[in-house]
């Protein structure tokens, strides 16, 4: 299949506009997501100008009102992809979104469904500070009825996409801010890619890290500083945080025996404890050695770039952490 | 609007059959035969049935959980009430909601949530959706006096105005959240005035008398047919029984006021207007009273005799 050069940004931007030039129920709504500013992270710009002022709306400053345009949208024969400014503000919105996006089809019998993706971007990096830095997963983990994508390279941000749009359930779709920029191959004709469905980004023997987005480059990035110290690192790319890929997960363990769980989530009720959770109590007889967990401090993120970095996982924490996990302790 | 004999004994049997089916839900929830404690909307059927009189099949409802005419007149029936007062498996929930939360989008009724004033912006959705598709479809929204209280109101109305969707707020006004007056609610408890904030239409009006009620909602919806955004209608009522049924009827509110206002029920101004505007009979008027009530027993008759639902696992039911 025939691929061209693109970072996330472009990809996402290419993305929209191709489902939209498909399928004219789709609408983008929210705040300064119009031409010229294009939204805040300029994904949607241009598409304003594309598509007229029917397609794409700049909203209001209220992300209750968003949500909301989103939700009655959706039931009732749209399918829009809102944007949340920052994932720090999705609190705002949580009500529409847990209580009457995610539980509709459930509560009607499986009659009304809610093709809603809600594009956020999330993540700390830039020392944007404890409510422009936030990861949301873990807050929208536990409600039932939502699907919550992440993906890590513009290829992934490519087919995730059209699968959101495509789903008919309401999607968390999550972009690092740092990933913005990050160039890859995309395909020219895309090609959906399956929500639900994990990527072993890096195959390996001796150690299964299970992580997503940021973390995944992270993880990468440890794995080769690994690789010289006779450590085989399997990384596996959830791509869809929920529901996540049991299969996937299960397989990886079945072959290395090791399990550590990257995320950017906070330590305290972070997602990648459910995944623990999950191997311990189901694939417990093949793990060599206790289960490990990286995530962000129970502290809010600091507005300074050095401390911010101290306060999330990277690469030489992954390594360290996998050390120890090996028995080798010190340098 | 004018209304022939066919239609207004259409709306009398609406108010009717609305009253008759929360007498007999009360009744049935002291006896126990179910535990879905209803929020009695009686005395408030002129505003619940009213604001849906000038509605076409294809517009939209949002009710709130007291809003029982609403649900009824869109064409809801007491058969599928009863199903989910029930809990039945045939019911539209399957068993696993409330009826005074349950939604019907063929007959244009949004399921809503069972916070107060949440389904507003959901509503609010839905008629941006009619606005972008073209369809000239119309949203009529209930909300309490309480409810308007709530930023999801604000934010509803708002977002509205701004993009003129069709939309129309119909307050049902009765002076009481659960216990809280509205003195303790809000500054100036005339709700429409904040029309003149929003930019947009308001208008206040007797919600014991369904002829008004459905004269400013028509005008209302008029308007937002004609693209020329939404209104907030304050229909002043009252409930004639507690908040809720575990409640006694006085609920807490000073005597006086309380008979004042059950001296001016909906159904009795209406039979009044009837009489004086139409060639209505006294028996006629009997017959639908009868027929209503013949419905009702029928209605949960089947109900009771429908199967329990037989869910094995509710994590299979969860996502489309």
């Amino acid at each position: 299949m025939k691929t061209i050069k693109s970072n996330i940004s472009g990809t996402l931007r290419r993305t929209l506009k191709e489902e939209m030039e498909k399928d004219s129920r789709i609408f983008l709504y929210g705040e300064d997501i119009g031409d010229p500013y294009g939204g805040i992270h300029r994904v949607t710009k241009g598409l304003m100008t594309h598509f007229g002022k029917e397609r794409v709306m700049n909203s209001p400053l209220d992300e209750v009102a968003i949500a909301g345009i989103g939700v009655g949208a959706a039931i009732s024969g749209m399918r829009p992809v809102i944007e949340i400014m920052y994932g720090d503000f999705l609190p705002i919105s949580m009500d529409q979104i847990v209580n009457c996006a995610a539980k509709m089809y459930f509560l009607s019998g499986g009659k009304v469904s809610v093709p809603l993706v809600i594009r956020v971007n999330y993540g700390s990096g830039k020392g944007e500070g404890a409510e422009h830095s936030q990861d949301p997963t873990s807050w929208f983990m536990n409600f039932p009825g939502l699907k919550i994508v992440a993906p890590s390279t513009p290829r992934d941000a490519q087919g995730l996409l059209k699968s959101s749009i495509e789903d008919e359930n309401p999607v968390l779709f999550l972009e690092h801010k740092m990933l913005y920029t990050l160039t890859g191959e995309i395909l020219e004709d895309n090609v959906a890619i399956p929500l639900g469905k994990a990527d072993i980004k890096r195959e390996g023997n001796d150690i299964t890290i299970v992580t997503s987005s940021i973390n995944v480059h992270k993880s990468l990035k440890a794995a080769e500083i690994l690789k010289e110290e006779g450590i085989d690192v399997e990384v596996v790319d959830l791509r869809t945080i929920k529901p996540f890929d049991k299969e996937a997960i299960a397989a990886s363990i079945h072959k290395t025996g090791r399990l550590l769980v990257v995320e950017e989530s906070h330590f305290t009720g972070g997602w990648g404890a459910t995944i623990v959770d999950f191997v311990v109590q189901n694939h417990f007889a093949h793990l060599k050695c206790a289960p490990a967990r990286l995530a962000a401090v129970d502290a809010p993120l600091a507005a300074r770039l050095d401390i911010e970095a101290s306060q999330v996982p990277n690469a030489d924490k992954i390594v360290a952490k996998i050390k120890e996990m090996f028995g080798m302790f010190g340098k | 609007m004018v209304f022939d004999d066919n239609k207004l004994k259409e709306i009398y049997y609406f108010m009717v059959l609305s009253r008759e089916y929360e007498n007999r839900a009360n009744e049935l929830f002291k006896n126990k035969e179910f535990t879905e404690k209803p929020f009695s909307g009686i005395g408030q059927e002129a505003v619940s049935v009213g604001a849906v009189i000038p509605l076409e099949e294809k517009d939209y409802i949002a009710p709130t959980l007291r809003s029982k005419g609403a649900f009824l007149a869109k064409g809801i029936t007491v058969k599928d009430c009863f199903l989910q007062l029930y809990r039945k498996g045939n019911s539209a929930s399957k068993g696993l909601w409330t009826a005074h939360h349950m939604g019907d989008m063929e007959k244009g009724v949004i399921l809503t949530s069972a916070l107060v004033a949440s389904a507003l912006p959901v509503a609010a959705g839905i008629a941006m959706s009619s606005k972008l598709r073209h369809t000239g479809q119309v949203v009529v929204a209930y909300v309490g006096d309480g409810g308007t209280s709530r930023g999801d109101f604000h934010s509803a109305v708002n977002v509205a105005a701004v993009h003129d969707l069709p939309i129309v707020f119909v307050v049902e006004n009765n002076l009481y959240a659960l216990s809280t007056h509205i003195s303790e609610q809000m500054k100036n408890p005339n709700i429409a005035d904040r029309a003149i904030g929003y930019g947009i239409s308001g208008a206040t009006v007797d919600g014991q008398d369904v002829i008004k009620v459905i004269d400013a909602v028509d005008e209302a919806v008029q308007r937002a047919r004609n693209g020329q955004g939404p209104s907030i209608i304050d229909c002043k009522t009252y409930r004639f029984r507690g908040h809720a049924e575990s409640h006694d009827e006085l609920d807490g509110r000073p005597l006086d006021e309380f008979d004042q206002w059950r001296q001016r029920c909906p159904i009795k101004i209406f039979e009044k207007y009837i009489k004086e505007n139409s060639n209505i009979s006294e028996d006629e008027l009997l017959k639908i009273r009868e027929s209503v009530i013949k419905e009702i027993d029928e209605a949960v008759e089947f109900a009771k005799n429908s199967p329990d639902p037989v869910i094995d696992d509710t994590e299979k039911l969860v996502y489309a």
